[in-house]
């Protein structure tokens, strides 16, 4: 055999075993219902309903995720159905959300979320854990900085654990609503056990100004505590990651959130909620 | 011989052209029998230069199977494999991160160490214990007859070195670096969301004592020192990473008419810390790994053809994974850092023989392996076979053989960090493998012209993966290696390159083919490795206008790396996240750059002659966006999802510096 051809013969081969294994495109899902609901104990459902999109090379417009003529009905274990209403919502973000004062959060009651529009659908059951009451919230000076303060939620962990939390804030004159906290999961397998929880800002993408997770000091600021479903925290836990290194060419985070949704995307959390209203000094 | 070969001899066969490594003409790179790849700092002299930096590391991207898969990352591909399968050996003294910022520059002096050796897929027994390529750099075998020293001005940074015979008997090398990065190019670097802080340093000593004409003794020293920060202003987030590398050794090679031998000690180290700072919290992630290694080779001829190379190894491993601090995070207790040890043992022989039409290789390594995590312990053996055919225009190897890994690297990129930590193998993490069957053909047609392909499929075991995210880091009871699991796979492929070398122009071009697969347990669904650049294609040219001007350029085309796709977007708690698709399942666009360089020299005489250079490259000349990474925003005034791409390093970068030499 000639050496040309023992070349060849090489490139041949190599050529003919890569063949099978030609690039496919990237196979987009057709778009799914998006569920943010809260249903929160002695409260009422409300839930952000929108539609996943499919990215565009550059530009999507949110419009394109707002669903105002889907049905939302939220059904508890003793039978009872509420249908919840739609409407537009300056508290909201997206501006429009689903609502009803026809059925009340109780703990330890099951509650099912159930979302329609033409054929897609989506729901979830989740039971709504007892509220945790807050023992104390604690204010610390961040380092080299006199006008933030770093809040701290303390409680102690309920006879009925596991336990999972995650915190929710609300800075009045600056969040429309309670927004997911940073950082602000824990989880407890110890009755009696003390936790402490850190009570930051959420990280938005609609912030127009820069982000710091600490309270201003002067703020008027709500923290709530919720116990959530063990489901819901593995979500809010993902979701806090996704939400602060997402982003990042320096860390690997093509994960997908994990959801409780069958059929959709989000999360349903009918939750135990403990309130407490600050002012920061 | 280099006296790189004595920690990476890997050489299958008794190689005619081994002499070359300390060839210092301007002939392009080669492809040896083995399929090894080999040059010298002459030929990096002959490309355009990074950032007024003429780097092996940066170099090697453009020879054949070489490949990486983002301008950010340190590392190269080397076959398909992964980074962390890579071994680089400075005079045989293991690096563990020989690289400065996101793999533009390397570690490696080239005026203190000329000659690099790439070995790939065939190999012998007493190669070391890596599964991927093995890079090694080593000074020059000639001994220099008088000082000089060179000292190169850049734009970045810049360096001296010196080397001085003193009677005859003794050589030393130093080199120095400090880079100044900031000044020129902390802009150029940034964008408009980003801002890019870095800086770094490194010495290098060498010591020589040729006691006679049998034996030689050589010591040698590196530091280098990196810090790395990158502010993220569209996130409000600062993302650091300090590292460094300390390293010594000395070897002991005696050369005899019927035998040869070496004997090496050395300890390297190196540790990292990576910090993520977000207003007024934080964490950091340190990571420790030291080796010390005695490592000795035994050659020797038996007549009637018969030759054998037997060698020992003992290494010492203790290491940190990773230790986590934070502040402003209340309620977070962390793990304490947790200090581990492992030591390998190894034994090898390599029995050749060389017949008329043939020469025979076959060998075998034995392995012991224990580590004080949980006693674990392991016992291994890999053997190959090799024979090849030698003619004067042509040659044929054919190669089988496995080999293992016990020292892993992962961490939270996937695309090689210096934030990635190293470990040793345990239960969890077991050693990795690699079976390997490979040919390599070479063929000269026409003196100036050589042209040589190679073939290989590797069939690989237990390459561990991190899963953790950095937020994870928190949870307390963290430890890593509960975030890591093991993929089988294969990578099958092929190489050609042709080069060209005239008086005044010396040309390559390569085409590269990788299919790298590999099964993930969890899902029973294979995806395709990230390591898989599909094709890739390099050309090089280099023109020796006149004794004054040299002009080069390089092209590099490469299919985009593979990532997993964002296959949604959807907004949760004002925020944007994303849904992806099929691991991997999607590639960045084409890749490609054109680099420019010219050099124009001159000599002044009188009392001190010296050379002068003066370098310009052009660093991706027609300004190509290469995408690295796509990801959504939200812009709130137009209330639309925007598509963010960034881009590569390399955007335009011209450079200039200027070496002056005597």
């Amino acid at each position: 055999m000639k050496p040309t051809h023992i070349i060849a013969a090489i490139i041949s081969a190599a050529a003919i075993a890569g063949l099978h294994s030609c690039d496919s495109g990237i196979d987009y899902p057709e778009p799914k219902l998006v569920v943010e609901g809260t249903f929160d104990s002695d409260g009422f459902p409300d839930v952000i309903l929108t539609l996943s999109v499919v990215p565009d090379d550059r530009y999507t417009d949110i419009s394109e995720a707002l669903m105002r003529w889907a049905t939302v009905t939220v059904s508890d274990n003793d039978g009872n159905t509420a249908i919840l209403t739609g409407a537009p919502s300056k508290l909201h973000y997206p501006p429009y959300h689903y609502y009803t004062y026809d059925i009340k959060g109780t703990p330890g009651h099951t509650y099912t979320i159930h979302a329609k529009y033409k054929e897609l659908v989506a729901q979830s059951t989740i039971t709504m854990p007892r509220p945790t009451p807050i023992d104390s919230i604690t204010t610390a000076v961040p380092a080299d900085n006199d006008t933030l303060r770093a809040l701290t939620v303390h409680l102690t962990a309920p006879d009925d654990c596991p336990a999972y939390y995650h915190i929710s804030t609300q800075v009045y004159g600056h969040d429309r609503r309670f927004l997911p906290g940073t950082l602000g999961t824990a989880e407890t397998h110890t009755p009696g056990e003390h936790i402490t929880i850190a009570a930051m800002r959420g990280k938005t993408s609609t912030d127009t100004i820069d982000f710091v997770p600490q309270m201003p000091v002067g703020a008027k600021v709500a923290i709530r505590l919720e116990r959530v479903d063990a489901k819901v925290y593995h979500f809010w836990r993902e979701f806090g990651s996704a939400a602060l290194f997402g982003h990042s060419q320096f860390f690997s985070s093509s994960f997908s959130l994990p959801t409780n949704i069958e059929g959709g995307l989000g999360v349903w959390s009918p939750q135990g909620v403990s309130t407490a209203i600050v002012e920061v000094k | 011989m280099s006296g790189s070969a004595t920690a990476a001899q890997p050489d299958t066969v008794a190689l005619k052209e081994v002499e070359v490594l300390s060839d210092r003409t301007t002939a392009p790179p080669r492809v040896y029998r083995d399929g090894s790849l080999n040059f010298n700092s002459a030929n990096i002299d002959m490309m355009p230069r990074t950032l007024g930096e003429a780097d092996p590391l940066n170099y090697i991207k453009l020879l054949p199977g070489v490949n990486t898969i983002s301008d950010y990352s340190a590392g190269v591909a080397i076959d398909g494999m992964n980074y962390a399968n890579n071994l680089y050996t400075l005079t045989g003294i293991p690096v563990h991160f020989p690289y400065h910022f996101g793999g533009v520059f390397s570690t490696f002096n080239t005026s203190v160490y000329p000659d690099i050796k790439v070995l790939k897929s065939i190999r012998g027994a007493s190669a070391p214990d890596y599964i991927g390529g093995i890079v090694s750099v080593s000074p020059s075998s000639a001994r220099p007859e008088r000082c000089h020293a060179k000292l190169n001005l850049g734009m970045t940074a810049s360096t001296i070195d010196a080397t001085v015979p003193i009677g005859n008997k003794f050589t030393i090398a130093a080199a120095a670096r400090i880079s100044y990065l900031n000044l020129f190019y902390g802009d150029l670097l940034g964008s408009e969301d980003t801002k890019i802080r870095y800086g770094f340093h490194d010495t290098d000593l060498l010591a020589r004592w040729n006691i006679d004409a049998a034996n030689t003794v050589e010591g040698a020293f590196h530091y280098n020192a990196d810090r790395l920060s990158y502010d993220d202003n569209a996130f409000v987030m600062l993302t650091s990473m300090h590292w460094h590398n300390t390293l010594g050794g000395i070897r002991w090679h005696s050369r005899h008419s019927r035998y040869d031998m070496s004997h090496h000690v050395y300890h390297s180290a190196f540790a990292n810390t990576l910090g993520v700072d977000l207003p007024q919290l934080g964490l950091s992630a340190k990571a420790e790994f030291a080796q010390t290694g005695i490592e000795g080779k035994f050659n020797t001829g038996f007549g009637k053809g018969f030759s054998l190379t037997a060698a020992y190894v003992a290494h010492h491993y203790s290491y940190s994974p990773q230790s986590i601090g934070s502040y402003g995070l209340s309620g977070i207790e962390h793990t304490p850092a947790r200090h581990l040890h492992a030591c390998l043992g190894e034994i090898s022989a390599d029995l050749r023989y060389a017949h008329r039409l043939f020469k025979l290789s076959a060998g075998a390594k034995a392995t012991h392996y224990r580590a004080s995590k949980d006693g674990y312990r392991t016992t291994g053996a890999d053997p190959y076979i090799s024979v090849l055919f030698d003619r004067t225009r042509w040659s044929l190897s054919l190669y089988a053989g496995s080999a293992r890994q016990y020292i892993h690297q992962v961490g939270l990129s996937e695309i090689g960090m210096s934030s990635n930590f190293k470990l040793g193998s345990d239960a969890t993490v077991p050693p990795e493998r690699v079976w390997t069957l490979a040919a390599n053909g070479t063929y000269t047609p026409w003196r100036p012209l050589n042209l040589s392909a190679d073939i290989y499929y590797k069939k690989v075991f237990d390459q561990p993966e991190y899963s953790s995210t950095v937020l994870e880091l928190t949870s307390p009871g963290y430890v890593a290696e509960d975030y890591i699991s093991v993929y089988d796979g294969y990578n099958a492929g092929f190489n050609v390159m042709a080069s060209f070398s005239h008086r005044i122009v010396s040309a390559t071009a390569s085409y590269s083919f990788c299919h790298a697969r590999r099964h993930d347990p969890a899902t029973g669904r294979d995806f395709t490795a990230i390591t898989e650049i599909r094709h890739s294609a390099n050309a090089t040219a280099a023109w020796h206008i006149n004794r004054h001007w040299d002009a080069s350029a390089t092209f590099t085309l490469a299919s985009g790396r593979p990532y997993t796709p964002i296959t949604a977007i959807y907004m949760i708690g004002e925020r944007v996240m994303m849904e992806y698709g099929d691991r991997n399942s999607a590639r960045m666009p084409l890749y490609h750059r054109l680099d420019l360089g010219a050099a124009y020299m001159f000599n002044t005489g009188g009392r001190f002659p010296l050379k002068h250079r003066i370098d310009l490259s052009i660093l991706n000349a027609y300004n190509h966006k290469n995408i690295e990474i796509s990801t959504f925003t939200y812009e709130t005034g137009n209330q639309r999802f925007r598509r963010r791409d960034i881009g590569s390093l390399y955007r335009m970068l011209p450079s200039l510096s200027y070496t002056i030499t005597f």
